[in-house]
């Protein structure tokens, strides 16, 4: 048959004399680790072995490491409690509880966003799933614990410091500097529309509105 | 029941229609044309219509695939509660059948047993057992193989709930019965019964051999297994097609990304969507990758319980080469989650295709070392030559699929008998070998280790430089996001997809591929809702461990390690 | 030395007795850093983390760096269970028989997340966490966790070995015994069905099959 090959027909079943005087053999496949030893021991810069944790290794920018929590410019975390990463995780490991916001263009946050590190299965799927580029992965991994109250991280240990360098860097994100995609624009830096005692009247009259836009010029469609 | 004409036809249904038709079992069996040919049969008739389907001369469907039990509890209009979905597949034709056994009793779901038929039924059938409580009249030995013995209650009716667990003590262990006596034979030897396992490190992943030892050899042997049961499908059952992802990737977790791409094509074969070549090209170099991965570990596992630990070394320096590649395409170095419904999660990075090309100078020069060191080497050769021997007409009819079944001469490789993925646009061949030992089954894999390389070359050359990865159907697959930041339809899009999940038309479809170990395939029910009603993986080492305990008998303990490592079981796969 | 992790309370000569236990805490820091720097694992390998386990051994990571070259499969001649992979119901009784069986001083640490907490298997044959069944002494996240994440789970070992904690640890136990009320204890009816595994709550108002 074409395409079709027998691989016991290149290897004799009969081993040749060498082969069957052990020796050869044997000297012949202390060569090939002779040469990996030699090699190492000459270069040594260039040894396979991470000399963890003096350095590190180089993981990628998409590296799925622990979460970090996004804020905008005014300090805010950019989470408005959602709860589409709690549905998307696959391990239910996200707890959030949402509250209201003073802030008409920032409308809810999260007073709780709980991540169970001893139950996320580091997926990423939160990070695919935020529809306001609030959370993202860091290639931070080193984490152990000593018991599993303290692997509930919770906002403090999430959220990223405003200025402060990340741990390690940047890792799983929704868009990579230099591919094309544009991210969302900053709602602190908006103009809060008139009207302020609105969301006040309406609360007594018991209807908010569905829709606020978040930029001029978007039309209110429906709701979600 | 009479036979039921649906206006488009295909030939193989044709042909099985005709030659039912011919056969006392006219007027029995419901054919209907799917995905695949599909007949319905009630418990009564359904040994004779196996017997028939296995011996006739147009039909010859040997190899016995798969038992899926499914309930249809929540499936409005179905004829019966519960079914025995059979999957089958004739080597001399190429193609596959599906046989639905109803089961009228809801309370006490009966069929005959089809071991006198195909053999490979035995353990598919004690499982469906153990899962929903069909009761297989004639099994020899009917007992629960996944679920530990003090489980009250078949788990994966509807009716039982996702978490309820029992509580198991090591009272609660049944041994087989014939373990329990000790044979005294003339001249005052007595057998002994050894448990190996389920924590010995010969045992890769937790397998439990129970034999009876004679000396040094083995009288008989039964395998427990179950010390690895992770409730895939009932997880699938509870989460929406997306997130069901991270879960196949631990199902044959040293080659994650093939598992992914199996489950994906099924899902996409149902909503009718086509992925764009970019995507399908960076499916099947990652799947090639994985596929040497999967060979390294089986390998390199395989000659540290022979003793040579050096082959291991190189053979992961191979492993994490690539790891590095896949780190770098989706940030997780073995549990990838990297594919989506519709495409994959994200593109790969600009330097793919160079990083391709450097592992590809770097992983032969490993191949050849272990080579140089294995194949030649008289103590190996003597441990692996005549080992674990399968024949030909026990691969099939035990059910083997892929590496096992190549090693024993059969040339069935999904690659090539069903192409998907543009196999059939590249040059490479399938790796045979007639004697069936562990020793085929080493050459064979070091084979496909450099048949896929070859796959991977002739593939990077076709390679687009750019383009999308996705489908852009967004029912489907999520919006690029910066229209989800900043337009309002794509955040719906978006919203609904997230939230409750892809809308897959009702229905049923099993798709398969060639997995590392053998064709993995999905049988896949859709019933509305957001996620799948009902997921079977078939396990391409299940078989495979069934009928180890066949092969070693009358061997020594030594070459049982030796053919438990060629074996290639993966306890993810193997117990789901 | 290399964790990073919070304080722990070491063994000083200020919270001894002063200098008449000058020369024990000494000897008790060089107890703790031999132990520490000899750990003898027990892979306890089940599942994916498993293979990154091997990793680590392997040449890329290469945990005898540390100490803990020897790889003993047998409970007998191990001093570190590491649990790499889920543990399920059928196999808990294995896993105590393990524990129980290695010598003193012992140490445990549960490797990703299905062994620490039973990860995303929220299932009816899962074990929600070996700490069910066996106290644990670290526990490294990730799933599975790199190689790196799980030598720094070792160096965390390490830093606990030498604050002269010898084996199990109070806190673990403690939380082992406050989550297992629901789980029926051997002396309770054996029909009485344990209670489901608890989640995260989530929003209301999706339907699944």
């Amino acid at each position: 048959m074409s395409g079709v090959i027998d691989v016991s027909a290149r290897v004799p079943k009969k081993l040749s004399l060498s082969q069957r005087l052990y020796l050869p053999e044997i000297l012949g496949g202390m060569a090939v680790t002779m040469r990996h030893f030699l090699k190492n021991l000459i270069r040594i810069r260039n040894l396979p072995t991470i000399l963890y944790p003096e350095r590190k290794r180089n993981y990628s920018d998409r590296f799925r490491g622990k979460h970090i929590l996004k804020t905008r410019e005014d300090g805010t975390l950019k989470c408005v409690a959602c709860y589409m990463c709690a549905q998307a995780c696959p391990a239910e490991c996200i707890s959030i509880v949402a509250g209201e916001h003073p802030k008409i263009s920032y409308e809810k946050y999260p007073v709780v966003f709980d991540i169970d590190m001893l139950r996320c299965v580091f997926c990423g799927f939160c990070v695919d799933a935020c529809p306001k580029d609030a959370i993202w992965m860091t290639r931070d991994y080193e984490m152990a614990f000593f018991n599993r109250e303290e692997a509930v991280f919770g906002i403090d240990r999430l959220r990223e410091e405003p200025g402060s360098q990340v741990k390690d860097g940047y890792g799983y994100r929704p868009y990579y500097p230099g591919d094309g995609t544009v991210p969302p624009a900053d709602a602190s830096s908006e103009p809060v529309p008139p009207g302020d005692g609105e969301r006040a009247r309406m609360r007594i009259h018991g209807n908010l509105p569905a829709y606020r836009p978040s930029a001029p010029g978007v039309r209110p469609g429906g709701a979600p | 029941m009479s036979t039921v004409l649906p206006p488009a036809l295909s030939t193989a249904s044709e042909k099985i229609r005709a030659r039912l038709e011919q056969s006392p079992l006219a007027g029995k069996v419901e054919i209907r044309d799917l995905d695949i040919p599909t007949l319905e049969v009630f418990p009564e008739n359904w040994i004779d219509l196996a017997r028939f389907l296995r011996d006739d001369f147009q039909c010859r469907y040997d190899l016995y695939l798969d038992l899926a039990g499914v309930d249809n509890l929540r499936r409005p209009g179905r004829k019966t509660r519960f079914e025995a979905v059979v999957h089958l597949h004739s080597l001399e034709n190429n193609d596959h059948i599906r046989v639905k056994v109803l089961m009228p009793d809801a309370e006490s779901p009966t069929l005959p047993s089809a071991i006198e038929v195909w053999p490979a039924a035995n353990w598919f059938e004690r499982e469906a057992f153990d899962l929903f409580g069909f009761q297989f009249t004639g099994h020899p030995n009917l007992r629960r193989l996944l679920c530990h013995d003090a489980f009250v209650g078949h788990a994966l009716r509807k009716d039982y709930s996702p978490g309820q667990r029992w509580f198991f003590t090591e009272e609660d262990l049944r041994w087989p019965d014939w373990a329990k006596d000790t044979n005294v034979r003339a001249g005052h030897f007595e057998t002994q019964t050894l448990s190996i396992g389920p924590s010995h490190p010969a045992t890769h992943g937790i397998v439990h051999l129970i034999a009876r030892m004679d000396g040094e050899r083995i009288a008989r042997a039964e395998t427990q297994i179950g010390y690895m049961h992770r409730c895939f499908e009932k997880m699938s059952e509870t989460h929406t097609w997306n997130q069901v992802i991270p879960y196949t990737d631990r199902l044959n977790y040293v080659s994650a990304m093939i598992n992914g791409v199996g489950y994906v094509r099924t899902v996409e074969k149902m909503l009718g969507i086509e992925i764009p070549k970019r995507g399908v090209l960076i499916r099947t170099i990652l799947s090639e990758f994985s596929r040497i991965m999967d060979h390294c570990v089986n390998i390199g596992a395989n000659l540290v319980d022979m003793g040579a630990l050096t082959n291991f070394w190189y053979l992961f320096q191979n492993r994490e080469n690539i790891y590095g590649l896949l780190e770098a395409c989706c940030g997780a170095r073995l549990t990838v989650s990297y594919v989506r419904i519709g495409g994959l999660a994200i593109d790969v990075p600009s330097d793919f295709v160079p990083r391709c090309r450097s592992l590809l100078e770097s992983i032969p020069t490993f191949i050849d070392d272990v080579e140089k060191l294995v194949t030649n080497n008289r103590i190996l050769r003597n441990r692996f030559e005549g080992t674990g021997v399968v024949t030909r007409e026990q691969a099939i009819a035990w059910g083997l699929t892929g590496p096992m079944l190549r090693a024993s001469g059969v040339a069935y490789d999904v690659r090539r008998s069903r192409p998907y993925d543009l196999y059939d646009q590249f040059d490479w061949d399938v790796a045979i070998a007639p004697d069936g030992d562990n020793f085929a089954r080493y050459l064979v894999r070091i084979e496909e280790m450099r048949q896929s390389l070859k796959i991977i070359r002739q593939a990077l050359d076709v390679f687009p430089q750019s383009g999308p990865v996705n489908s852009d159907d967004w029912h489907v697959v999520l919006p690029p996001k910066d229209a989800v930041y900043h337009d309002m339809e794509s955040l719906i899009y978006h919203f609904k997809i997230v939230m409750e999940g892809i809308r897959v038309p009702k229905g049923e479809r099993y798709e398969w591929i060639e997995g590392a170990n053998g064709e993995l395939g999905f049988y896949a029910v859709a019933e509305g809702g957001g996620g799948p009603y009902r997921l079977k993986p078939r396990p391409p080492c299940f078989p495979a461990m069934a009928c180890f305990e066949k092969i070693i008998e009358g061997g020594s303990i030594s070459d049982a390690v030796a053919t438990l490592g060629s074996l290639n079981i993966i306890a993810g796969e193997l117990e789901r | 030395m290399f964790g990073r992790g919070k304080d722990l309370p070491v063994s000083t000569a200020a919270a001894g007795g002063g200098p008449a236990d000058f020369l024990t805490t000494k000897l008790e820091t060089m107890i703790g850093w031999a132990r520490s720097n000899s750990l003898w694992p027990l892979p306890f390998a089940t599942a994916c983390c498993g293979i990154e386990f091997m990793s680590v051994v392997s040449s890329h990571y290469d945990l005898s760096r540390f100490g803990a070259e020897v790889v003993r499969f047998s409970p007998r001649q191990a001093d570190l269970l590491i649990v790499a992979g889920t543990v399920v119901d059928k196999l808990a009784p294995t896993l105590r028989k393990i524990y129980d069986q290695m010598p003193e001083p012992k140490w445990v640490i549960s490797m990703g997340v299905c062994a620490s907490s039973g990860g995303f298997y929220r299932a009816y044959h899962v074990t929600q966490g070996i700490d069910e069944i066996v106290p644990v002494d670290v526990y490294v996240p990730g799933c599975p966790p790199t190689p790196e994440e799980l030598m720094y789970g070792i160096f965390e070992l390490q830093r606990k070995i030498q604050a002269g904690e010898k084996s199990r640890d109070t806190r673990s136990a403690r939380f082992a015994q406050a989550n297992t009320s629901a789980w029926p204890t051997p002396q309770q009816e054996r029909e009485e069905p344990a209670a489901p595994a608890a989640g995260a709550s989530r929003p209301a108002g999706v339907e699944r099959p």
